[in-house]
């Protein structure tokens, strides 16, 4: 588990530090302090720098750009490449060779760290054109971004595009192998109904699948089963359904569509699948509470803790919610020292977060003590 | 129930009786009305301020830049005081090594401030009753020893009351005799039944008006 992290000239964090990090950390602070910033971090600092997830980081932000190249002469259809826009992960959103970020977790040794750095390439360094989209005969030197880390990172160089993007070709380049461990990201787009399917394909017949259950039922008991049924004519469903999830209910004889329980099990299943694919490794949900009545925050937090614990699993998230915080802080007075939980606020002019531990917690929901 | 916010200057005491009675004396000093100069705060009781846990988490909480800590010394001042300048000093808050007789104040590097006042005077054992027993008027003090004779008396007899309480059983007597018999210290103090602006409410005064620059 990472103790404590220090970011430096990733996005608005000149200088940053996170200390008396836990079992499960829950990060707050204004709009725009940097809560979904630090979850970046800890997701490409734990993949050692994956470029698929910088790419995917990037693109939910909508940091990216198509381009069409212009058409064949063999062939006219449209050529339209995409690229991520690496430009807004540097404190200052502006680049040029020397820029540069760091991220470094203090846990046990040897320290783990990932720093990303613009820099040109030497004239002897050829541009593989199979990897990006638009190789030129222009003398300007191009730029690429340099990853260096412990672990070393699995691209330690991405050549960028004229426009300082990743062009999306990069990510068809073979990685050095590494050992991966599992980082899960949620936000609130992953409750999308194509993530959650996706995602169940990896638990469903597996010994996970009895986990995700347990965790639908402690929302409610009535549930005896869950199954993805297969769908006649998928294409004419439409949008705003839920993929075709069903739930047997104890006091229903006909399955039933899981959209008709409401979207605390929607969320509920999104983020047990998401626990149980982040074994040994790193869970990060950003606005934990969405869809989540405060009656039933409590049992996911129970549950995520006992999962956490389990499953050798550290959980970083946001929220915004008091009643996320509160719902918290009643878990804390039963946590144990070696799972410790935190509560991190972020402010934005500030160098360090400020930080709660489980019994700064549980008393500061007792005296209504704001620590939002 | 969501804490209420936007306050940056705190005052924690140890009930309900104890924020009444510091609205009711200083309110005779400074305006008393929203937005309250100063947000008091009950606790618990005295076990509750000396958990480190509160005051570190007050300190921490947000927007708050002024923390006050007004508790009763019961039969050790010294012991309460340091257990409060040992949390405070983990912020870089260096209160005195002893608690001076108006009251310790100290502020950090950072803005924040913090203050200590232990009743009844900083220095003697005692509560906050052996404070506001000083603020019974002049005129009343024949009455005050007999509400004290009384007391003593009904000790004789058998009376339920504590050693340690008897301070609050002659303060609460006396104020049963009083033109609105039976009123908490702090109407009293409101209402002047029980004086505050009388020169031995002036030490706290001055402390919490230099803390919390009121």
């Amino acid at each position: 588990m990472i103790s404590s992290i220090s970011i430096k000239g990733y996005r608005g964090f000149e200088n940053f530090e996170m200390r008396d990090l836990g079992r499960i950390n829950l990060l707050v602070g204004t709009n725009n302090s940097g809560k979904t910033s630090i979850l970046e971090v800890v997701s490409m600092l734990e993949s050692s720098g994956d470029l698929t997830r910088l790419w995917n980081i990037l693109w939910k932000r909508g940091e990216r750009s198509v381009r069409m190249l212009p058409p064949l002469e063999k062939n006219p259809a449209p050529r339209p490449v995409a690229e991520a826009d690496v430009g807004h992960i540097f404190h200052g959103h502006e680049i040029h060779p020397g820029t540069k970020l760091s991220i470094t977790a203090k846990n046990e040794s040897p320290e783990k760290y990932l720093d990303l750095e613009i820099r040109e390439l030497a004239p002897e360094e050829k541009v593989d054109p199979q990897f990006v989209d638009d190789s030129d005969d222009s003398p300007l030197p191009r730029m690429a971004l340099r990853m260096t880390g412990n672990p070393s990172p699995g691209v330690p160089l991405v050549v960028l595009s004229r426009n300082f993007g990743i062009p999306g070709g990069q990510l068809r380049r073979p990685k050095r192998s590494q050992s991966k461990r599992p980082v899960q990201f949620i936000t609130t787009e992953s409750s999308s109904v194509e993530e959650v399917m996706a995602a169940w394909n990896a638990v469903a017949l597996k010994p996970e699948e009895k986990l995700v259950l347990q965790a639908l039922q402690a929302l409610d008991s009535d549930i005896q089963g869950i199954a993805l049924q297969a769908r006649v004519a998928q294409q004419y469903w439409g949008p705003g359904n839920r993929g075709g999830f069903m739930v047997k209910l104890k006091s229903v004889e006909q399955p039933v569509p899981i959209g008709s329980l409401g979207d605390g099990i929607w969320r509920m299943l999104a983020l047990s699948i998401a626990i149980s694919q982040s074994k040994g490794g790193t869970l990060l949900v950003d606005e934990i509470d969405t869809g989540l009545h405060y009656t039933v925050m409590s049992k996911m937090w129970n549950l995520i803790y006992s999962a956490a614990k389990d499953s050798n699993v550290q959980v970083f998230a946001t929220t915004h919610s008091y009643d996320c915080v509160y719902s918290l802080a009643q878990i804390c007075p039963d946590a144990d020292p070696d799972n410790k939980i935190t509560v991190q606020r972020i402010e934005a002019s500030k160098h360090e977060s400020v930080p709660y531990d489980q019994e700064e917690i549980s008393v500061a929901a007792a005296r209504e003590i704001e620590v939002r | 129930m969501e804490p209420t916010r936007g306050h940056e200057k705190v005052l924690i005491v140890e009930g309900v009786d104890d924020k009444g009675c510091v609205i009711g004396l200083m309110r005779n000093h400074i305006p008393w009305e929203e937005p309250w100069p100063v947000f008091i705060k009950p606790t618990g009781g005295a076990g509750d301020i000396l958990k480190p846990a509160l005051l570190s988490a007050q300190l921490k909480e947000h927007g708050v830049r002024t923390v006050g800590i007004m508790l009763d010394a019961n039969s050790n001042p010294a012991g309460r005081y340091q257990s409060i300048r040992n949390t405070c000093s983990k912020f870089s808050l260096s209160l005195p090594e002893t608690l001076p007789a108006e009251g310790g104040i100290a502020k950090n590097a950072g803005g924040m401030r913090i203050g200590v006042w232990i009743m009844p005077d900083n220095a003697s054992e005692g509560y906050i009753e052996t404070f506001l027993r000083y603020l019974v008027p002049d005129n009343e003090e024949p009455i005050w020893k007999h509400a004290k004779n009384a007391v003593s008396a009904a000790k004789e007899l058998g009376a339920q009351c504590p050693e340690k309480d008897i301070p609050k059983a002659n303060l609460f007597t006396w104020l049963a005799w009083q033109s609105i018999p039976g009123q908490q210290p702090g109407i009293a103090l409101t209402k002047h039944i029980l004086n505050p602006r009388s020169p031995h409410a002036a030490p706290f005064v001055k402390w919490f008006r230099e803390l919390f620059e009121v």
